[in-house]
């Protein structure tokens, strides 16, 4: 049985100049045609056509800003479509965002009884629920305090708790699973197996590229308001690499500054919304620059060469225990290094207010190819991410005349020796 | 429409819990708070007594009585239009990111100060009691001319928490636009204020209606006229029905305008 069908599917949003909600600009578009002159309308998504079944699991992935969210508040209802239709069948709970809806002078208890009210649950219904929802949540001793004393992750919980104990028959999920501890996460991800098991369907938008391959049946890309044809994990995530790759590739030839993307005609900066970028944000990456051994800020550089990245941050409030760490990709997105400030015995005690972290390589060990790179501050645990920055930039190798391998990806300082065995053939 | 309203139905206790969690909000931490929420139209009534009988030295018969009969239905008006107006906006977090039916927000603003509205009898009641106004067989038609007024009051939220959403100084309009309307009812002054010649036209203000309509059931223990019962019934029902249609058709654009 289908469960959702999407049919044609199209998305305007309204870019404003100048934000006219007020009366005297309304009252000068009332002469100049209504709202015609202060804002232009743009495609968030474009002819997407989708057909899911009972019991699939279907990925969506892309960029920032692509859409992904804009498809799923589609489906949930809460924007409706331009054109084309969108057909659900049953009850639809969301995971659009941590904690909608929920109310922060109310305790746990009570939020869940509003929570699941917004759901379209009767008081009876609830009753009969809460104890398993306050039991999975593993919030039994906080439940009956204002939510305002709980975590991010705290609230997760309940969040998720809630929406997979409603027992709906579509389970919408953007991007908040990666918040929680690891123990929660595998008890969320048990939970959604079995609900799958159940033969319920779920669409889920997820960064984590391993999460979406793992559970998804099919994966639907998305790129600039676009879907990509094929729907195979494999092929789906693998485009998405190759794409993202060709934007990075891109961002570093255009403009002096490096980070200049040229999208659909127009220049825009290479800010948060062109690449993944998650985190609590009390502490901030504000910049990212590769430098070579003479301290010039370049994007290219040959095997065995030295370099320098330099991240400046900015905490808002004191953080202690931080870990800075950086994470290199290849073009296809495999990770070929992770190193961070905790595993590397560089203990940052507390930062507050601005500073940098750096990261040299006496001895550039790749191979020529361009490269993926990511930055990220998490807390001591790694657990919690302050500031994620996902394959934002790209580097390149290129051929150098002390290093003449070519096969692979990398450089290992080696010898090579060869042994003799036994008398040489006399001539 | 039906579809819709079946829907609302069935988001019932999410108003409940609206509507329950507003006056508990209200009257939380104050033991008194109920009592605080009587005090404002007894203020009112004093202030207004005093101006009418010593200053402006206007003789209103029975000027209490008078004067909460047409100011309590106006505070439940007033309260109605001027909270439920930002109750989408103020909401955005959820109507953001949770499907409900945006209409539960206005209708659990409007039916919180329904129920703060029955609320006052308390005072009213007592009240007509000791200025032994005869209480009759007109008080059955209380509870329709009531539910009119609210079919009446929530056609108003729609359109302008509605509205709000896309012009935020349609607020400030309303506060405005709620002071002349409270001048051009009668609830400090009886109609025969109005001369002749503009009768036609101030009558074209639908809350003269319910004010005259209130005061004839409680002040003087009359039935309305029939005719007049269903112009009641109109204004209630157009001006529900627009309101709801116009908010059915501007919800479309909510989530992406906020
Ligand atoms: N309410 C809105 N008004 C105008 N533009 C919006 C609105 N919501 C999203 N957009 C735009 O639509 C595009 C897609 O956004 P979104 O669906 O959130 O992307 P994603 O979830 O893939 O990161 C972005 O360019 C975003 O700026
Ligand atoms: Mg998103």
């Amino acid at each position: 049985m289908e469960t959702v069908k999407i049919t044609n599917l199209s998305k305007k949003f309204r870019r404003y100049h100048q934000k006219s909600s007020n009366i005297k600009y309304a009252v000068l578009n009332l002469f100049k045609g209504f709202g015609s002159s202060r804002h232009e309308d743009f495609y968030a998504l474009k002819h997407i056509n989708l057909s899911v079944q009972q019991g699939e699991t279907v990925g969506i992935i892309g960029e920032n800003g692509s859409g992904k969210s804009t498809l799923l508040k589609l489906i949930a209802r809460i924007l409706f479509p331009d054109e084309g239709t969108i057909e659900t069948k049953g009850k639809i709970a969301t995971l659009i965002e941590l904690g909608a809806g929920f109310h922060d002078e109310l305790s746990g208890r009570e939020n869940i009884y509003v929570n699941a009210s917004l759901l379209g649950f009767k008081k009876k219904e609830i009753d009969d629920k809460i104890d398993e929802i306050i039991e999975f949540s593993g919030l039994k001793h906080f439940i009956d305090n204002p939510i305002k004393t709980y975590s991010s992750g705290m609230y997760l919980r309940l969040g998720f708790s809630i929406a997979i104990n409603v027992n709906p028959d579509i389970l919408l999920i953007d991007e908040i699973l990666a918040v929680g501890d690891e123990n929660f996460q595998k008890k969320c991800f048990e939970r959604i197996e079995e609900f799958k098991d159940k033969g319920k369907t779920i669409l889920i938008v997820s960064h984590d590229l391993n999460v979406i391959e793992r559970m998804c049946d099919r994966v639907i890309l998305i790129d600039n308001g676009q879907q990509f044809s094929k729907q195979d994990p494999v092929e789906a995530i693998s485009e998405y690499h190759k794409r993202l790759f060709q934007k990075r590739k891109q961002a570093l030839r255009l403009g002096p500054d490096k980070t200049a993307v040229e999208t659909s005609g127009e220049m825009r900066t290479l800010t948060a919304t062109q690449f993944n970028r998650w985190g609590s944000r009390e502490a901030e990456i504000t910049s990212v620059k590769f430098f070579d051994d003479q301290g010039n800020e370049t994007y290219d550089f040959r095997t065995r060469d030295h370099l320098k990245i330099r991240m400046d941050y900015h905490a808002k409030k004191l953080i202690k225990k931080p870990v800075f760490g950086i994470a290199v990709y290849t073009e296809d997105g495999v990770l070929l290094t992770g190193p961070n400030t905790r595993t590397g015995d560089c203990d940052i005690d507390v930062i507050q207010g601005q500073g940098s972290v750096e990261y040299v390589m006496e001895s550039v060990p790749f191979l020529p190819a361009s490269y993926l790179f990511t930055v990220s501050i998490y807390d001591h645990s790694l657990r919690h991410a302050y500031d994620h920055l996902e394959k934002c930039l790209v580097f390149n190798v290129v051929e150098s005349r002390k290093v003449k391998d070519k096969f692979g990806t990398l450089h290992i300082p080696a010898q090579w020796r060869h042994v003799k065995k036994g008398k040489p053939e006399p001539r | 429409m039906i579809q819709k309203l079946k829907e609302i139905y069935q988001y019932r206790f999410l108003v409940l819990s609206l509507v329950s969690r507003d006056l508990k909000v209200k009257y939380k931490g104050s033991v008194l708070g109920f009592f605080w929420s009587l005090l404002n139209p007894l203020v009112m009534l004093a202030v207004y007594t005093v101006a009418f009988k010593y200053i402006i030295k206007v003789r209103v018969e029975n000027f209490p009585i008078f004067f909460l009969c047409a100011f309590l239905p106006w505070s439940y008006l007033n309260a109605s239009l001027s909270m439920s107006v930002g109750a989408i906006k103020d909401n955005g977090n959820l109507v953001k990111k949770v499907y409900f039916p945006r209409e539960v927000l206005p209708l659990s603003v409007v039916l919180s100060n329904l129920v703060q509205f029955l609320l006052t009898f308390l005072i009213l009641i007592p009240a007509l009691l000791f200025f032994k106004i005869d209480l009759g067989l007109a008080l059955l038609l209380l509870p329709l001319v009531i539910l009119f007024q609210t079919g009446f009051n929530l056609g108003l939220s729609y359109f302008f928490s509605a509205s709000h959403v896309f012009f935020a100084d349609i607020k400030h309009l309303l506060e405005i636009f709620l002071q002349i309307w409270f001048w051009l009812t009668p609830i400090i002054y009886p109609v025969s204020f109005i001369p002749e010649k503009y009768l036609v036209l101030y009558k074209l203000n639908p809350a003269v209606w319910f004010v005259e309509g209130y005061r004839s059931l409680l002040l003087h223990n009359k039935g309305i006229p029939f005719q007049e019962c269903v112009l009641l019934f109109l204004i209630g029902a157009v001006f529900f029905l627009f309101g709801h249609l116009f908010f059915n058709y501007k919800n479309k654009r909510f989530a992406e305008e906020i």
